[in-house]
C-alpha cells in the first residue's frame, strides 16, 4: 500500500463558476424556446448534452445504452418543454428527465424492479469497514490515472458492482457537483437518503476498489 | 455513519467534503481535524478525483449533433393537457355526472320497481382505476347487467421512470 501523502490538501467545497450567470443565461434560453424559438432550444440541449450522457452513462455503465437514452431524454424535453414551470433549474429538470428514462430503460433490459431498496442495498456493504468511510488512499494521481487502463477496468468493475440508485448519487455529486437539495429534486427523495446513499456508495466503492488492488478494507481481518 | 471515537463523524465529514456545510461549520470542522480525518477526506478526495477522470475520458467523444439537429428543425411542441391533478379533478367530475346520469336513465327505462341490489366495487391500480357495476334484471333473475369504467393514467413527458 502506497503511504497517504500527508501534504494533500484538504477537498475544498466545490464552487460552481459564474453560477448565477448561468442560471440567467438558461432561464432566458428556456423563454425564447417555450415561446416557440427552437434554436434557443438546441442551444441548451448543447450545452447539457455532455452533462446529460454523463448522468445517463453514469447509471447505465453501457455507452450505447446512455445514447439511447439521452436521445430519447431529449425528444422528451422536447415534448415537454410546455409544462415546464420554470421553478427548478433547466439542468435539473433536464436531469430528472434523463434518470427517469435511465430506469425505464433498466426496467426493459432487466425486465426487473428498479426500485431502490435502501435498507437492501445499504446492506451491501455488510462486511466491509465497520467504522465508515476509509482513511486509505490508493495513492493515484487522478491525471495520470486516464492513462493506467488496469485502473480504469477496476474502477469500471466496481462501478457495475455498485447498484443503479448508488450510481446515480455518485455521478450526480461526484461527477456533476450537485447540491443535496438539487440531487434530492433530481432523483425524487429526500435530502437525508441523498445523504445515506452516498455515504454507502462511497464506503462502498472505497472498498471495492482496495479489494481491487489487493487491500484488505479497515476493519475488516484479513 | 457516525465513529464513536473522538474522531469528526463521518457524516460531517461528508458535508464538510461536498460543500454542505454553513461557514461557521466549516470553521468550527477545520479547527477540529486531526490526522485522521484529514486522510478520510484525502480518501474522499481521490475518489472523487478517479470518478471525475474516469466520467471525462468516457464524455469526451460524446456529440448529439445530428439528433439536436432534427429537433431544432422540428415543430415546437405544443402546450399539453392541464397538469394529472386538475386532469383528474375534471375526469372525476365528467365521470360523475356521466355515471349519475347512465344510473338514473337505467332505472327511468325499466318498466318494474328498481332493484336494490346493485353492486358496485372500485379498483384503484397504478396508473388508473376500474369500476364495476353489476345489477341483477327483475325481468330475468338469471341474468345481470355488467357495466366497467376503465380509465388510465399517463404522466406527461417524462415517461413512466420512477424512484430510485
Amino acid at each position: 500500500m502506497q503511504t497517504p501523502s500527508t501534504t494533500s490538501t484538504v477537498a475544498a467545497p466545490p464552487v460552481a463558476p459564474d453560477a448565477a450567470m448561468d442560471r440567467a443565461d438558461d432561464a432566458a434560453l428556456v423563454t425564447r424556446a417555450r415561446s416557440g424559438d427552437q434554436a434557443a432550444f438546441g442551444k441548451l440541449l448543447r450545452k447539457y448534452e455532455r452533462r446529460v450522457f454523463s448522468v445517463a452513462n453514469g447509471i447505465l455503465r453501457n455507452v450505447d445504452d446512455a445514447r439511447d437514452v439521452c436521445q430519447e431524454a431529449f425528444w422528451k424535453a422536447h415534448n415537454a418543454l410546455a409544462s415546464f414551470d420554470g421553478q427548478a433549474q433547466f439542468f435539473t429538470w433536464m436531469y430528472r428527465i434523463t434518470v427517469n428514462v435511465a430506469i425505464d430503460h433498466l426496467r426493459k433490459r432487466r425486465g426487473e424492479r428498479v426500485e431502490f431498496d435502501d435498507a437492501r442495498a445499504n446492506g451491501e456493504d455488510e462486511g466491509a469497514d465497520p467504522n465508515g468511510l476509509s482513511p486509505r488512499r490508493l495513492g493515484f494521481d487522478p491525471v495520470r490515472a486516464l492513462e493506467d487502463r488496469e485502473l480504469r477496468e477496476q474502477l469500471e468493475r466496481a462501478l457495475k458492482e455498485l447498484s443503479p440508485a448508488h450510481r446515480a448519487v455518485l455521478v450526480l455529486r461526484e461527477v456533476e457537483g450537485l447540491a443535496y437539495q438539487e440531487m434530492a429534486d433530481v432523483v425524487g427523495c429526500s435530502i437525508g437518503t441523498i445523504m445515506s446513499r452516498l455515504f454507502h456508495a462511497r464506503k462502498r466503492m472505497q472498498s471495492l476498489l482496495l479489494a481491487e488492488r489487493g487491500e484488505v478494507p479497515v476493519g475488516v481481518d484479513a | 455513519m457516525t465513529r464513536t471515537s473522538s474522531h469528526l463523524s463521518d457524516d460531517l465529514l461528508q458535508r464538510y467534503h461536498d460543500g454542505e456545510l454553513s461557514a461557521v461549520d466549516r470553521v468550527d470542522v477545520e479547527s477540529r481535524l486531526d490526522g485522521e480525518s484529514r486522510l478520510r477526506l484525502e480518501a474522499l478526495d481521490e475518489l472523487r478525483g478517479l470518478l471525475r477522470t474516469h466520467s471525462a475520458a468516457e464524455c469526451s467523444g460524446v456529440d448529439f449533433a445530428s439528433i439536436i439537429d432534427a429537433i431544432e428543425k422540428s415543430p415546437p411542441a405544443v402546450a399539453k393537457a392541464p397538469p394529472r391533478k386538475r386532469r383528474g379533478l375534471v375526469s372525476l367530475s365528467a365521470f360523475s355526472a356521466f355515471a349519475a346520469g347512465a344510473f338514473a336513465l337505467f332505472f327511468f327505462l325499466r318498466s318494474g320497481p328498481p332493484s336494490n341490489e346493485a353492486a358496485v366495487e372500485s379498483l384503484e391500480v397504478s396508473g388508473g382505476s376500474a369500476t364495476v357495476l353489476r345489477m341483477p334484471d327483475d325481468r330475468n333473475p338469471n341474468q345481470t347487467t355488467t357495466i366497467i369504467w376503465a380509465s388510465l393514467e399517463e404522466e406527461p413527458g417524462q415517461g413512466t421512470g420512477g424512484t430510485l
